[in-house]
Parts: structure tokens; sequence; C-alpha cells
């Protein structure tokens, strides 16, 4: 869960415990171990989906080969109006791949350096900014981006924008704190007293101690910026059809879940494994940068 | 306890006009302009100018919002361009399905998660501890929509125990609720387990079996009590998660609550029952959050407002 990153202490960043996948064997968290695999399958598809479908063959309507079932020729099948649903999923997954990273890319640069310079400066202004912060927290997530969404029209972009948006009180309420805390330990002290400006002490001494915290909630802000964005998709909020993002392929082939599931199940297959592997892995990296977590786990 | 109560709902109104201000200008300070998205792509200037004039649109925003503020505070929500009708009416219609599906989508969560997080507790590292962390996950993991659909071609479809889609009776209810509110039921065990565990190694638990009251008063009375307080607090938390999930849920079930009425008045570019509903989504949150407040002042006597 996000919210115990939020209340433990700055884990140290970890040495000499060997690479994450090492980690992983050796601790059998063999579950987690698929997901990574997951992971890097799907952003490998969604870098060299070119070289295997063209966009016409996962946009181009083809009647006469609708609702195809899954078998040689069409692994998955084909959906409502003939198009193949392997190359429709995997141009989803790049669809999916950089709205999720840009998103979380979006709420990490405003987050992190609002979070940073609240609790670097603290003061009448950031204690301002900090209970907006917590407001907004409060607010679901989901009606906060359909509301940029509704001014900033359907497309990728302000998919993007409207879930980047709505992420950033997460990162600058969870940098917050640690950057108040660091603030006070000694090597960042004896640093200032050497004369180091505050863009050094930030940047060279206390950023690099919040990273593993960084490293950890993004890998679970981008299972949670594909959950939203599917969602806001399916809602008619994302991108326009024929576009093959997995929420408008799930929304679009809807009124044939009864007689063919499976232009449903590819898409929603694809979407929940994704998710759930973000999550997994998210857990893991948790334990793997601080093992104390693991008993609360 | 009533000067805390008192006090704390002092801050509601200030609260529910910060909200507005919040929707009101969001709404309107990212590009995009409203009378030409009411308008529609065909309108000629001509028509976006009355349009215009005809909202208001044309004046200072500040006075557009002391319009709309002493308006709202009569209750008027104005005018869907869609509907030519209230939008307060939309509301009122559609609010009582939407709190409906959360409050039943909340107590599914609440009634199957708190037990079985006391019985992991009771019996930590046991398979319902591991069957939990696992639900935990799946259930975070999977979106709402895709739940709901699954739901649907099993139940409706497969087996037909259950009608697709609408509201009006109880069956038409469980597949919508069961969709908000089961993602919610192992994250709710997990909470009350840890929270159970935390008052369970507590100095006054132990006093209390060594007293020799019996295992069950211990745990339901002494240690349930005291584990409360974080449940609610995500209590106060997952109702706006469940309020925003409940925007698709509605979707997926054809439920006629105010989520759908958003998201219509989104496509058809309604700008005053998105902002309408937005802020009533908005003032629900507010106002849960003020109840799980006070609940806390009730739960806890030593919490004083500061």
């Amino acid at each position: 869960m996000a919210s115990s990153i939020l209340a433990s202490p700055i884990p140290e960043t970890p040495r000499g415990r060997g690479n994450f996948a090492a980690y992983l064997v050796r601790n059998r968290r063999y579950v987690a171990l698929v997901a990574s695999g997951l992971i890097i399958a799907f952003i490998l598809a969604a870098i060299f989906v070119p070289l295997a479908f063209s966009w016409e063959e996962a946009t181009r309507v083809k009647l006469g080969a609708a609702l195809l079932p899954p078998g040689p020729g069409h692994w998955l099948g084909t959906d409502e109006l003939g198009r193949d649903l392997v190359a429709r999923v995997l141009w989803g997954a790049r669809i999916t791949l950089v709205v999720a990273v840009c998103s979380v890319a979006i709420a990490l640069a405003v987050g992190v350096t609002t979070g940073a310079l609240c609790g670097f400066y603290p003061g009448t202004l950031s204690g301002i900014v900090m209970r907006l912060t917590d407001f907004m927290l409060a607010f679901p997530r989901t009606l906060f981006a359909i509301m940029i969404i509704t001014v900033a029209g359907n497309s990728i972009a302000s998919l993007t924008l409207a879930i980047g948006i709505s992420t950033i009180p997460v990162y600058a309420r969870l940098f917050y704190a640690p950057v108040m805390a660091l603030k006070q330990r000694e090597f960042v002290v004896a640093s200032r007293a050497l004369g180091a400006s505050d863009l050094r002490l930030l940047a060279a001494h206390i950023l690099p101690n919040v990273l593993s915290l960084v490293i950890v909630q993004a890998t679970i802000s981008l299972a949670e910026a594909i959950l939203i964005g599917s969602g806001l998709s399916f809602l008619g909020l994302g991108p326009p059809p024929p576009t093959p993002e997995w929420g408008v392929m799930i929304a679009g082939s809807r009124a044939h879940i009864a007689s063919n599931p499976h232009v449903i199940l590819a898409p929603g297959g694809a979407l929940f494994l994704v998710i759930l592997s973000f999550n997994l892995v998210g857990d893991a990296l948790r334990d793997y940068v601080d093992p104390r977590s693991h008993a609360g786990a | 306890m009533l000067t805390y109560a008192l006090r704390r709902l002092a801050l509601l109104l200030p609260m529910l006009v910060g909200v507005s201000l919040a929707v009101f200008l969001i709404l309107r300070l990212i590009p995009g302009d409203p009378a030409r998205m009411a308008a529609g792509p065909d309108a000629s200037e001509a028509d976006v100018a009355q349009i215009r004039v005809n909202y208001g649109l044309d004046r200072p925003l500040l006075v557009q919002y002391g319009i709309y503020l002493s308006k709202l505070a009569h209750g008027d929500l104005g005018e869907s361009f869609q509907a030519m009708a209230p939008v307060r009416e939309g509301i009122a219609r559609t609010l009582p399905a939407t709190l409906e599906l959360t409050i039943a989508g909340m107590l599914l969560a609440v009634l199957l998660g708190i037990p079985m997080g006391i019985l992991a507790a009771t019996h930590p590292r046991g398979a319902i501890d591991s069957a939990l962390t696992a639900a935990a996950v799946l259930g975070i993991s999977m979106p709402g929509f895709f739940l709901g659909l699954l739901l649907m071609l099993l139940f409706a479809s497969t087996l037909g125990w259950l009608p697709p889609t609408g509201r009006g009776s109880w069956a038409q209810l469980v597949m919508p609720a069961v969709t908000l509110g089961l993602p919610y039921v192992a994250t709710f065990a997990r909470l009350t387990r840890s929270s159970m565990l935390d008052v369970l190694g507590e100095d006054y638990i132990r006093t209390a079996h060594s007293k020799g009251v019996s295992r069950a008063r211990v745990v339901y009375q002494h240690a349930l009590a005291n584990a409360a307080i974080p449940l609610v607090t995500a209590f106060g938390m997952d109702f706006g998660r469940l309020l925003g999930g409940a925007v698709i849920v509605e979707t997926v079930f054809a439920w006629p609550g105010m989520g759908r009425y958003m998201v219509e008045a989104i496509m058809a570019r309604d700008l005053a029952v998105v902002q309408g509903t937005l802020i009533v989504f908005a003032a629900l949150v507010v106002v849960v959050n003020l109840l799980v407040d006070l609940v806390y002042g009730f739960l806890d006597p030593r919490i004083t407002y500061s």
C-alpha cells in the first residue's frame, strides 16, 4: 500500500545486497520475478510493436473478418470491426506505456520539486501549499482527472496531463517530511557549514537519500496511472476510437461480451496483468530497498 | 466534545466555498472557451457571442463566481444547456442512486473486510493471512469496469442469475455494489489485521487476559474499539475513492447515478452540469471527512481540536 511508504522512515539505499533479480531469487519471491518478466515483455512489446504490426492493421476496419474466434492467423481473434486483437492489444501496450510514463514523469517533476521546496523552506507559504496538497489528496483522483479532461478535451495528451496533475499531491506529500527531516541531519548541516549552496544541498545530499522512495512510489504510480487512464478511456474521456487503447477497446466491444467474450478478455486481461505486475514489483521493490517494511507487509 | 464538534462544523462552510471556487476556477482557467464548447463545432461566431452573453461568460471572472456563489447559496446550480432544465433537478434525480451504490459498496467492504481482518489477526501467519495479502494486491490491480463486465458475463449472460443493468430491484444492486466494494474488502481486512495486531500487543490487553476476561470479550470489546480509529480514517479516504469508482461502475451497469449524469454532460460539453456535479461530489467528500473527524472525537476523547 502507498500509505505504508508515507509512514515509514527514510530507507537507506541498499548496498552490497546484489541486484534486484538476485534478491528476488534469493528470497523466493518468484511471483514478483514473473511480474518483472511481464513488465519487461510489456515494455519490449510497446517499443517493437511497429516491427510486427502496422498501425493500419490495428485500426483498419475489415467487416468480413469481424468477431473471429481465437485461432491460427488471429491468435486472440478479431473484434467487432474485424481488427486483429493481437495487433490492437500490442499497440495498446505502446499507448498505455506512453501515457503512464509521461504522466508519472509530470507528477514526479512537479511533485518532488514542490515537496522538496516546501520541506526545505518551511514557512507560511509552504504550510498553505501542503494544506492544499492534503485537501487534493482527499478528493477522488478520478474526479480530479475528469475535471481537467473536461476542459482540456479528449486526447492522449490531455489524458496524460490529467493523470499527471492529479498525481502531483502524492509526490509533494511523500517528499515533504523526509526532506524536512534530512535537512536537520549532520551530513547536511556539515555540508552547509562548508559553504554549500541550498541547491547543492538539495541536489547532492538530500535527493540521493530519497531516491529509493522515488523508485518504489513511481512503480506503484505507474500501476495507478494505467488503472485510472484505462478507466477514463473506458468512459470515453481518453483518446477517441479507433485508437487501440485498452479501455477504449473494452468500451467499444462491450456489446459483444455475451456472444464473443474474447473481445473483452484480450484487452482486459492485458490491462489487469500489467497493473498487477507493476503492483507486485512495487511491493517487492519496497522490501528490497527497506527490509524492515517486510514485517508490516 | 461539543466544542470540538461545533468548531469542526464551523469549518464546513469556508471549506465548501473553497471547493466551489476551486472547481469554478479550474473549469475556466485551463485553455478552452466554455461558450464555444457549449455552442458546438458548427456554431457561427454570432452564436458563440450570444451564448457568452446569455450565460454571463463575458463578465469578469470574479463577478461570475460571485453570481454563481449567491445562486449556489439558494440551491441554484444553474441550468443545463442540453436538457434546458435546472442542474439541481438532474442532481436530485441522480444523487440518491449514487449514494445507494456507494453506501452499498462501502458496507460490503466493511462488513466482509473487518471480520476477515479480525480472523487474520487472531490467527496470524495462517491461510487467511496469506490469502488476504494476495487478495489485496489483486483488488487494487483490477480495473472496476473490467471486474464489472466479468461479473456481468458470469452472472447475467452465462448463469442468468442477476439482471445485467438498471436500477430498481435489490437484484440489480448486487453486481454494481460488488464491483465497487469487492476490491476494498481485502484492503479493509489487512488494515483491520495490522491495527488489531498493534492493539493486541498492548499492556491493557494482557491485563484484561490476566484478570480472566474471556478471549472473545478481549478481542471484540477491548481490542476492536481501540483498533477502530485507523479504520475510521481509512473509511474517510476510501469513501472518496469509492465515489470516483462509482462514476465508472455506473457506466458499466447503466446505473442512473450522478457519475453517469456528469460523464454524459462532459460529452455534451454541458458545463453547468459538470460544474454542479463536481461541486456536489466534492461537498460529499468534505462532509464525510467531517463526519469522520467527529467520530474520532467520539472514539477517542483525547482528541481535541487544535
